[in-house]
């Protein structure tokens, strides 16, 4: 299931496009419906043009037509998990250099399992649950200065 | 011989004339041959009796025996008047004397002492044999007191009804005799041993066992052991070592030891030894065989077995203590991951609504749908909640029960009455009791029913959960334990012959993969089909079934003909004990074979 959210017109206080520019693309991969749908309302809340799926799998044929400047990944999915798009996307230089936030919320990170999410090269990393203010606070950062290419 | 040539013819013609003395002449030259000839035989014969390595004597009595004496009258008689009159010097050096006539004279008590009753036995036996003995074993002492031992050949000369005297040969055996005691003093210490002594030839060919060794593995005597190659007193699998190995090192050695098993001829039970031999040797040196002296260890391997045993069970409750805590961990791991999810969502939404608000953002319809959302996660929190709980229960045997008697048929209608409200059109539920009409035949079941409630509806859950493209679901009761009872279709070991009810579960969803029947049933553990197809699930449910199953004395198990063809959960409980069918009074099912 895919859904995309276009900023809606009549932008609220203190929202719009950041950068002023037109909407920057954020890809959602996540298959728990509640936060999906919460990332989704945040961020078109904020001016992102959204694009949520639930695996892997989807996200990347949502990728062959459509260049987001991020993607906000899980790691625990059915079908296509975190690590197996993370290997696609890298395997694949038209999408390789989209930066990617991993969202887990595997307890107690540390250890093998820190290190095994360090070798996937996250741009940053959110561990669940996390505040919105943080969420958006990372999305902002990683999309300040001009988009790639 | 010439010296039979008749001297009393020569003698006889002495008194004649010239042909008489003519005669005479002849006479003397054929004395003298005759003289000349004695001389010669008699020479031979000194020569003879010299140079023999027999004894040969004589012994005469200075007072002829009367035989009709009584035996031991004549024994005395002997030992008052016989002497030696004659011998060879081999018979002066058989009693330590360097010739023969240091022992002639010698009387016959100091050759043959009285001491010894053998030798009173020795002269009755000459006596009784009409004074005559071949072969017969004296006991003497030489000059020095030293027991000597001879076998002798004697003859007695009686004249007039009196024994005059006897001459024979004898043999030192005194040394045979040694080596004969020795040999059956070894023999008797081999006897006397608790362990197994033995002794084979070249070609492990027993030749000895002693009755110790003959007892240690079970065979019946000597004449047996010696009928049985050494191969079979081992283990067919410990030969190529023994053969190959052992005893060509113990051949180039002279001796070799190790730990090894005895067969019992009777039990075919392994006897462990401590197998020590030696090669044996002839008197030239040349290999004649093995000897053994092996102990009996059985008794000590058992207890290093049994301390190995003890050992390895510690080691193994070590290990599932540690697989135990890695399960906890692993366990706790996947807990605060599926809690945090729903917290996550919670928080989230919770944030982004609040700052919507703050925007004048949120419309009517965005708010109810972040309020279904929320209220959703809560519930989704409380449930997991609830698992765990009964989880941590189960597993610590804290999940409170309260059994009542229940007729499972009724329970279940009821069950499956109330969850038809709750589902979709796209399904239907059914429930039969088999065989067809058999409400009674089922047996009465002891259960706690909020338990029993919450099972059954987690298998309708499932069931209708895991056929998304929907379809129907039966729910089949049967007995069993009971000739005609008509479980064992789905074959769960230890139900089919106890009497019980079991209740089938059965849709046509999306089945298991091969080897899922049991991941199902861990805990968090899904099937990978109903991962793939996103089918919503924490992994809990049936785990915690199974575990209420057992609590209940019940089992739970899951069937499927593969992926795409539907699942069948089998529950079983059962009899209560009070049920007359439990005690196999039920009337028969009619038609039944």
């Amino acid at each position: 299931v895919t859904t995309e959210s276009r900023p809606p017109d009549g932008w609220g206080a203190g929202a719009g496009p950041p950068g002023g520019g037109p909407a920057a693309g954020v890809l959602v991969v996540e298959d728990d419906h509640a936060i999906r749908e919460w990332l989704r309302d945040a961020l078109t809340d904020e001016g992102y043009a959204v694009v949520a799926v639930e695996t892997g799998r989807a996200a990347l044929a949502r990728l062959a037509s459509w260049r987001p400047r991020l993607i906000l990944l899980d790691l625990k999915m059915p079908d296509l998990d975190g690590w197996g798009f993370r290997a696609a996307q890298l395997a694949d230089p038209a999408i390789a250099t989209i930066p990617v936030v991993v969202m887990t919320a595997a307890a107690g990170a540390g250890g093998t399992r820190a290190e095994a999410i360090a070798r996937l090269t996250p741009a940053a990393l959110l561990r669940k649950p996390f505040d919105l203010d943080v969420l958006l606070d990372t999305v902002l950062r990683l999309l300040e200065g001009p988009p790639p290419d | 011989v010439n010296a039979d040539a008749d001297p009393g013819a020569a003698t006889a013609g002495a008194s004649a004339g010239d042909a008489a003395a003519r005669r005479s002449d002849q006479d003397d030259r054929s004395r003298r041959r005759t003289e000349d000839a004695l001389r010669l035989s008699e020479e031979r014969y000194r020569r003879f009796v010299a140079q023999s390595s027999e004894g040969i004597w004589r012994i005469e009595l200075d007072a002829p025996a009367p035989v009709s004496l009584p035996p031991d009258a004549q024994i005395a008689h002997f030992y008052r008047h016989a002497y030696l009159a004659e011998c060879n010097d081999a018979m002066a050096r058989m009693y330590g004397y360097g010739a023969a006539g240091e022992l002639v004279g010698a009387r016959l008590g100091d050759l043959l002492p009285l001491s010894d009753p053998d030798n009173a036995a020795y002269l009755r036996a000459f006596i009784a044999a009409g004074y005559r003995l071949t072969d017969a074993e004296s006991h003497e002492a030489d000059r020095d007191g030293n027991p000597r031992s001879f076998l002798n050949n004697l003859v007695g000369v009686v004249e007039d009804g009196h024994l005059v005297r006897a001459w024979g040969t004898q043999r030192d055996v005194t040394e045979r005799r040694r080596t004969e005691l020795e040999r059956q003093q070894f023999a008797s210490l081999a006897e006397s041993s608790g362990e197994f002594v033995g002794m084979c030839d070249t070609e492990l060919r027993p030749f000895y066992v002693n009755s110790a060794g003959l007892r240690m593995v079970g065979l019946d005597d000597l004449e047996q052991a010696r009928r049985t190659p050494v191969q079979a007193f081992f283990f067919p699998e410990d030969l190529p070592f023994l053969l190959e190995r052992f005893f060509p090192r113990v051949q180039r050695d002279g001796r070799g030891e190790v730990e090894i098993r005895f067969r019992h001829f009777k039990t075919g039970a392994p006897l462990w030894v401590i197998y020590s031999i030696v090669a044996l040797t002839d008197e030239s040196g040349r290999p004649s065989g093995f000897g053994t002296v092996t102990r009996d260890i059985t008794d000590r391997k058992r207890a290093e077995a049994e301390r190995e045993r003890l050992l390895e069970a510690e080691r193994a409750a070590r290990a599932e203590a540690e697989a135990a805590n890695r399960a906890k961990d692993e366990f706790l791991s996947i807990a605060a991951h599926e809690l945090l999810t729903p917290v996550t969502a919670l928080k989230g939404q919770t944030q982004t609504l609040q700052r919507a608000v703050a925007r004048q953002q949120v419309t009517p319809e965005r708010l109810a749908r972040v309020l279904v959302s929320l209220n959703a996660s809560a519930d989704r929190l409380a449930v997991l909640t609830r698992d765990l709980l009964d989880v941590a229960r189960l597993r610590t045997g804290r999940l409170p029960l309260r059994p009542q008697t229940l007729d499972l048929a009724a329970f279940a209608g009821g069950v499956v009455d109330a969850y038809r409200e709750r589902i979709g059109p796209d399904h239907t539920l059914s429930l039969a009791v088999e065989p067809e009409g058999g409400v009674s035949s089922l047996p009465a079941v002891r259960a706690d029913p909020v338990r029993l409630e919450q099972v059954l509806t987690n298998l309708l859950e499932n069931a209708v959960k895991y056929s998304p493209a929907g379809g129907p679901v039966r729910v089949r009761l049967s007995a069993t334990g009971r000739r005609g009872a008509s479980a064992g279709a789905t074959g769960e070991p230890g139900t089919s012959g106890t009497p019980g009810a079991l209740l089938l579960v059965e849709d046509e969803g999306i089945g298991l993969p091969p080897d899922s029947e049991e991941t199902i049933f861990q805990p968090f553990g899904r099937a990978a089909n109903a991962e793939q197809q996103a089918i919503r699930g924490m992994g809990l449910g049936l785990h915690i079934c199974r575990q209420i199953a057992g609590a209940h004395g019940g089992r739970l198990w899951a069937t499927s003909p593969g992926e795409g063809r539907g699942t069948t959960v089998s529950f079983w409980l059962p009899a209560a004990p009070d049920s007359p069918l439990a005690a196999g009074a039920a009337p028969e099912p009619a038609g039944d074979d």
